[in-house]
């Protein structure tokens, strides 16, 4: 956490952009017209903006976000029509919690301007940024979130906000009190999961848990997209995880449970919402494909 | 040296469905002209290639290129292809128009020509509204699947997001797709300054989609609130007689005038003096009436629709009113807003600010880009750095970070296509197809390390810069 600080303090005074705390940071941010400048952040270097030649994480670095207690993910592809509401909830729901948080959207190659949409989104204590990721793919778009990430908890939750966002009531406490990897389950007690599925799709789940449930024992649901973890143990594993399809899950939850975390699974009141953009088919097919291929490679 | 002349003594075949001397012409042929001649007056060797209609001549000089008339409105794509068949060697790269349906150059070119395909609008829909079975359904066919296959290894060019987006979607094209935007036409400086009174203008085709009736409806819950009201709906067309008779019908003719199609001067008198213009259409291309106003520093409220939310920005060049919504309250809540003075002026200079990035000079060098960068990679495979994900990245720095040195280097080290500019805001890249992960890996090759890397937003991709201070 300090080396962002660090990097932040060693720009110099007149960039704009240095706060001499984090609230001043926020308030910069938030008299940006914008609504929210939480971009990239590098020092201007002494030899006229060239680059040292550093290692690679120089890079990331000058990617990284603030801190903050929480920061949540939203990967979204084409998501520009259910989004708003979302947002707009999510933002209701954590300012008026007390501790710090910040919302990020993940771009992933969207065609319907979830840029400029999210731009357009103000709030006056969390601060709502869109990040890129070319990479299409689930996984590959919370990895990149993870990964520019340095807050204490960070999370994904799925853009058409099927997890209510006050399950974080019981999330944020479980994480406080040292749980490394909290996540919503429609299948334990307590979950209300109303679920009238087209015959293809249930098969498809179905088969998907069998091969699941080789990589991953006891644990009842690893594809509900409501899943914290402690920041130092996300951005541990985030770099050794490959699925960018919706098998990553299972790959990112097993690659916790391989460190010795435990995963806690709290029941959530799920709707399932119109308009997935899992193509039961083609996604399906390839999501079960990676789950046998992940439990060869741990057998190995 | 600019990518234009780069282009010089280079031959280039341009494919369009009519020129501008066929009576029938419209935005996409003042498009492609306006491109024609900019790259032939820079030494580009350029023919372009059209349909035949009435007293034209088969072969004609424009300005300093050809034009060679062929075939008739569906007989000019078979003698397209007899041309490429046969004189294709001749070209050193193809630029396909596509107007609904393509020319498939790619399929009639010698092997090896680069063809870069156009799209101003996606027809999908239009197939079905004007033509009956079966030509509707291959209309679709050749629009959509056999263009999928024909430009699979083919750069796309479309004049706006909102095409790119209905490309995706509806063509299911996957390649790239640049967007090289419309330029308009420095405009005749208006005579006189802003009404005193509220004034609405709106020149444009008066055309049932573009259901100016919607304003003329709106009128009088608008008089309520301003009784000195002035309504000019400028221009002609097929919708004339109607909205006419809307007028009579609401009996507004004291508020409503319909000049009918006025010269440019008058068009520019109208638009300078107007508080605000509207566009209610149902979809455009790309809203040219909007920028023509921005460009006397009149604002506009438009529908959120394909088109216009790219011309439109709202809240900072007019106001995005949701599909269907009725105009009167939006259409109060703004007049209200640029009725002060301080707050009519800043939107009258983003408006002109904005204009002026859409010059038919910067379409043709950004047209020209992607043809040079076709050029340059000629039976090469395409370099996989980049994915064709439609994401754009900014690196911009502010004024005095950089040295003089770094322009010349940072446009060696990136590609063609990225457009770099400088501003008083300092310089600013703009990396398509790419993430800022992935920018930040291009910038590495430099070396440099950009001040702020951000995803750009729809205005800054139209318009080439960044927009960092004035969004």
């Amino acid at each position: 956490m300090g080396g962002i600080l660090e990097v932040m303090r060693r720009a110099g005074p007149g960039s704009g952009l240095l706060p001499g705390s984090r609230s001043t940071l926020m308030r910069d941010v938030f008299s940006d017209t914008e609504g929210h400048a939480v971009t990239a952040v590098v020092p201007s270097p002494r030899n006229g903006g060239l680059a040292d030649s550093g290692p690679q994480q120089d890079l990331l670095a000058a990617l990284v976000r603030p801190p903050c207690h929480l920061e949540i993910l939203i990967p979204s592809r084409n998501e520009a029509e259910r989004l708003p509401h979302t947002l707009i909830r999510t933002i209701e729901y954590l300012e008026a919690q007390i501790y710090s948080s910040s919302l990020v959207v993940v771009d992933n190659g969207s065609i319907d301007q979830t840029v400029d949409l999210v731009r357009r989104v103000r709030s006056r204590r969390v601060p709502v940024t869109v990040i890129g990721c070319a990479r299409p793919g689930k996984g590959a778009a919370v990895r990149r979130g993870i990964q520019t990430s340095r807050a204490r908890f960070v999370g994904y939750m799925d853009a058409d906000l099927a997890t209510p966002i006050e399950t974080l009531d019981t999330v944020v406490p479980l994480l406080a009190s040292g749980s490394q990897a909290v996540v919503g389950s429609r299948r334990i007690d307590g979950a209300v999961f109303a679920e009238r599925q087209p015959f293809l799709r249930l098969a498809g789940g179905i088969a998907f848990r069998v091969a699941a449930s080789r990589v991953l024992r006891g644990i009842a649901d690893t594809q509900c997209g409501f899943k914290f973890f402690s920041g130092d143990l996300a951005r541990a594993v985030a770099g050794q995880l490959s699925i960018d399809g919706f098998a990553f899950d299972v790959e990112l939850l097993s690659a916790v449970v391989q460190r010795g975390a435990t995963v806690t699974e709290v029941p959530v009141v799920w709707t399932d919402q119109k308009g997935s953009s899992l193509r039961p088919g083609t996604d399906g097919a390839r999501a079960i494909a990676d789950v046998f291929r992940l439990s060869r490679r741990m057998a190995a | 040296m600019t990518a234009i002349d780069e282009l010089s003594g280079r031959r280039i075949l341009f494919l369009n469905w009519r020129d501008l001397t066929n009576p029938a012409a419209g935005g996409a042929e003042a498009y492609a002209e306006q491109i024609a001649r900019r790259l032939a007056a820079a030494g580009c060797r350029l023919t372009l290639f059209t349909s035949a209609h009435e007293d034209a001549p088969p072969y004609d000089w424009m300005d300093q290129y050809l034009v060679v008339r062929r075939g008739g409105r569906f007989g000019v794509y078979a003698a397209a292809a007899r041309h490429l068949r046969r004189h294709g060697h001749h070209y050193d790269a193809v630029v396909d128009f596509q107007n609904g349906i393509p020319f498939f150059a790619p399929w009639w070119a010698p092997a090896g020509t680069p063809v870069l395909c156009v799209v101003h609008h996606v027809h999908q829909d239009q197939f079905n509204m004007y033509f009956r079975w079966p030509l509707n359904v291959i209309g679709r066919l050749l629009e959509g699947r056999a263009s999928r296959r024909a430009y699979r290894d083919c750069p796309l060019i479309a004049v706006s997001p909102s095409t790119r987006a209905e490309m995706r979607r509806q063509l299911r094209l996957r390649g790239p797709v640049y967007i090289v935007p419309n330029g308009i036409d420095p405009p005749v400086p208006g005579r006189g300054s802003r009404a005193e009174v509220p004034a609405i203008a709106v020149v444009t085709r008066l055309v049932p989609h573009k259901q100016l009736h919607l304003l003329v409806q709106a009128v009088p819950a608008l008089l309520e609130r301003w009784p000195d009201l002035q309504v000019d709906i400028a221009g002609d067309g097929p919708g004339r007689a109607a909205l006419d008779a809307e007028v009579r019908r609401l009996g507004l003719e004291e508020t409503v005038r319909l000049p009918g199609r006025v010269p440019e001067q008058a068009k520019s008198d109208l638009l300078s003096r107007a508080w605000l213009t509207v566009a209610p259409s149902l979809a455009e291309g790309w809203g040219l009436t909007v920028l023509e106003a921005n460009a006397a520093g009149t604002p506009a409220l438009a529908y959120d629709v394909p088109g216009l939310r790219d011309s439109v920005r709202d809240k900072v060049t007019g106001w995005l009113v949701p599909p269907g919504q009725e105009l009167a309250s939006p259409l109060i809540a703004a007049l209200e807003e640029v009725s002060d003075p301080e707050r009519q002026q800043a939107m009258a200079d983003e408006c002109q600010r904005w204009a002026r990035h859409f010059s038919w000079d910067s379409t043709t060098d950004r047209l020209a880009r992607v043809v040079l960068s076709e050029l340059g990679r000629r039976g090469q495979p395409r370099p996989s750095r980049r994915g064709t994900a439609d994401l754009t990245t900014i690196a911009s720095w502010p004024p005095g970070q950089l040295d003089g040195d770094v322009e010349r280097r940072l446009r060696k080290a990136v590609r063609v296509t990225d457009l770099i500019s400088r501003s008083e805001q300092g310089l600013s890249i703009l990396l398509t197809g790419c993430d800022e992960v992935e920018a930040a890996a291009v910038l590495r090759m430099v070396p440099i390390v950009p001040a702020r890397l951000r995803l750009a937003t729809t205005a800054e991709v139209l318009g080439g810069i960044s927009m960092d201070g004035t969004q």
